[in-house]
């Protein structure tokens, strides 16, 4: 019997996967490996380790946001790639089949989340149309004002956050005159 | 965010178990929650929230397979979307004969060894624990700084899977996601060859090659 | 471990580990489409002359509409740290304003164009965990300000602005 085939069998033999022809096959082989049968045991051992702490599901962080984030992502591929010329699913009939609910939502998120909805954007601004804050802390609230008069731009004012400590923001050995240092750096081009 | 989480969850409607007239015995059976194949046609046929009732069955397991593989939170999340974006991308050649899950499977391996191949790991052995360990933040690294940029790995791990973990990082690619595929997603060695684009005799022998080094590398640190 | 830390980014300053034998010609994901800057700014009621040197002083410009907005009542407006870098078309970005420092990250991942307005995934990272995720759509020259964590007496602010933006392929 060749490796390739020995190592096949064992595999098989590990997991009780051998056919009745493969057990005849394999028997001689195993009478003269006798120390197979505690590795066997060994592995057995160490796969039931594995299973129990290596888990086959584990939901993704923030899941209602997963499947929130992906209609949005779908939405952008079903926009890049509509052809309706030769659309077998009707992608084009489906964005706007589904879109219709998820932008009422959005507006009503909007509001929630307390965005200024001013019916005249004035030029310049940003445009977060449909956009979404999310935050995976309860404790963690938003509010985006779409265009704040005096800054002239978005702001989203975030509270709840934890506060930041010297520690934190210390950098390096900075100190200067005992207090902290802050290095500011400007990288510039990165390549 | 319960509006979100009100939206998000957006359940396949369908009648409630147990609103069935008659109730008790002799009543209608109770409604089990719809299959695969069945989610599978109604999202072929335009039904998003059959796809998104998809998502919300699957994506635990994409995730944890993704997960094991990459060992990183937020990359881990982003190839997870990316999976389920390519899935509804191909939903169209999808055959209902052949079985969802191992098709999604196989998009999930396609998406994480793209991803490993654009990190540039790739090991036709062991893999270099230095870089697996290294958990600094690349500032201005700006292509895939994911690897090496872990701020979100602050979890607390009992011994036995730190050990674990451990010694399936130190697995090739190909014969940790053999592992993975077969001990703990439970595939069967077809499904294996199919998810890894390879023959069974290879999917054997890398259980095989997967599985002593496994051992060895326990047994070594115990 | 900082040795090994400085020896990664030495490393990694090249971009690309192990030698880069894909080529943004190959990978389109690596296509630069753009320039974010991201900037720490501290708002104070306090002096800011014993921060220390590395502190730069904003605009007067700037200072005067910071003052005037939503983000409460400051006297003072400092930068703590700015860092620009390039947007690539598949992958996210990390940006840590403040050099070599992790208690505020910024990452951006460009999700759609239109026209002149680049949507970016923008996520918050506060002392290695993820507190914020946003995806505004962005204009050239148009900075988005986040009132963030208390510091001291006063609150840190982070910018994201639009630097530049590559015409689109056609």
């Amino acid at each position: 019997m060749n490796e390739q085939r020995k190592e096949e069998l064992l595999t098989r033999w590990l997991d009780d996967a051998l056919t009745d022809e493969e057990v005849r096959e394999f028997e001689p082989v195993l009478a003269e490996h006798p120390e197979w049968r505690a590795e066997r045991e060994s592995y057995r051992k160490l796969r039931s380790e594995l299973v129990a702490t290596i888990p086959a599901e584990v939901e993704p962080p923030y899941p209602d946001f997963f499947n929130v984030h992906l209609q949005r992502l779908v939405e952008n591929a079903s926009r890049r790639d509509r052809d309706p010329s030769r659309s077998t699913l009707g992608l084009g009939r489906l964005w706007t089949w589904w879109l219709a609910p998820a932008a009422a939502a959005a507006v009503v998120a909007a509001f929630i989340l307390g965005m200024n909805s001013a019916p005249m954007q004035p030029p310049g601004v940003v445009d977060a149309q449909g956009s979404e804050v999310y935050s995976p802390l309860s404790n963690v609230s938003t509010e985006v004002i779409q265009h704040d008069e005096a800054l002239g731009a978005t702001l989203i004012v975030v509270e709840g956050l934890d506060e930041l400590s010297d520690d934190d923001l210390v950098v390096g050995d900075g100190s200067l005159g005992g207090q902290h240092g802050y290095y500011v750096v400007t990288h510039g081009e990165v390549y | 965010m319960n509006l979100f989480r009100q939206l998000a969850s957006n359940p396949v409607k369908g009648p409630v178990p147990g609103d069935a007239a008659g109730g008790g015995s002799g009543g209608r059976a109770t409604n089990s929650p719809p299959t695969d194949r069945e989610l599978v046609r109604r999202s072929q046929g335009g039904d998003y929230a059959a796809f998104d009732a998809l998502v919300t069955k699957h994506r635990g397991r994409v995730y944890a397979m993704i997960q094991n593989m990459v060992k990183n939170e937020a990359d881990s999340w982003d190839l997870a979307q990316e999976v389920f974006v390519k899935v509804w991308k191909a939903l169209p050649k999808f055959e209902s004969r052949a079985r969802f899950s191992t098709w999604m499977y196989r998009i999930t391996h396609n998406v994480v060894y793209d991803w490993m191949r654009k990190r540039k790991i790739e090991s036709a052995g062991e893999w270099d624990d230095n870089i697996l360990d290294e958990q600094a933040i690349a500032a201005g690294a700006v292509v895939t700084p994911s690897r090496s940029l872990r701020p979100d790995e602050a979890l607390t791990q009992g011994e036995l899977r730190e050990r674990i973990e451990s010694a399936l990082e130190k697995l090739s690619p190909e014969h940790r996601e053999a592992i993975l595929l077969r001990e703990v997603q439970g595939l069967e060695y077809k499904e294996i060859a199919e998810v890894m684009d390879c023959s069974i005799g290879t999917v054997m022998s890398r259980l095989f090659y997967a599985r002593k080094k496994l051992q060895s590398l326990l047994t070594k640190n115990s | 471990m900082p040795q090994r830390r400085v020896l990664l980014l030495a490393l990694l300053s090249g971009v690309f580990l192990l030698g880069a034998e894909i080529s943004p010609a190959q990978d389109p994901g690596l296509d630069k489409i753009g320039k974010v800057r991201t900037e720490l700014i501290f708002a104070t009621n306090q002096g800011v002359a014993d921060l220390g040197a590395g502190v730069k002083p904003l605009s007067k410009a700037e200072q005067k509409r910071l003052r005037a907005s939503k983000i409460g009542a400051y006297s003072n407006f400092v930068k703590l740290g700015s860092v620009e870098q390039d947007v690539l078309a598949g992958y996210k970005s990390w940006a840590a304003p403040i050099a070599n420092n992790e208690a505020i990250l910024v990452t951006f991942q460009p999700q759609a164009r239109i026209n002149k307005k680049l949507r970016l995934d923008i996520e918050l990272w506060q002392k290695k965990k993820m507190v914020l995720r946003w995806d505004p759509f962005f204009e050239v020259g148009k900075k988005i300000y986040l009132k963030g964590p208390k510091w001291r007496d006063g609150n840190l602010i982070i910018t994201v602005e639009l630097v530049s933006l590559k015409e689109s392929k056609k």
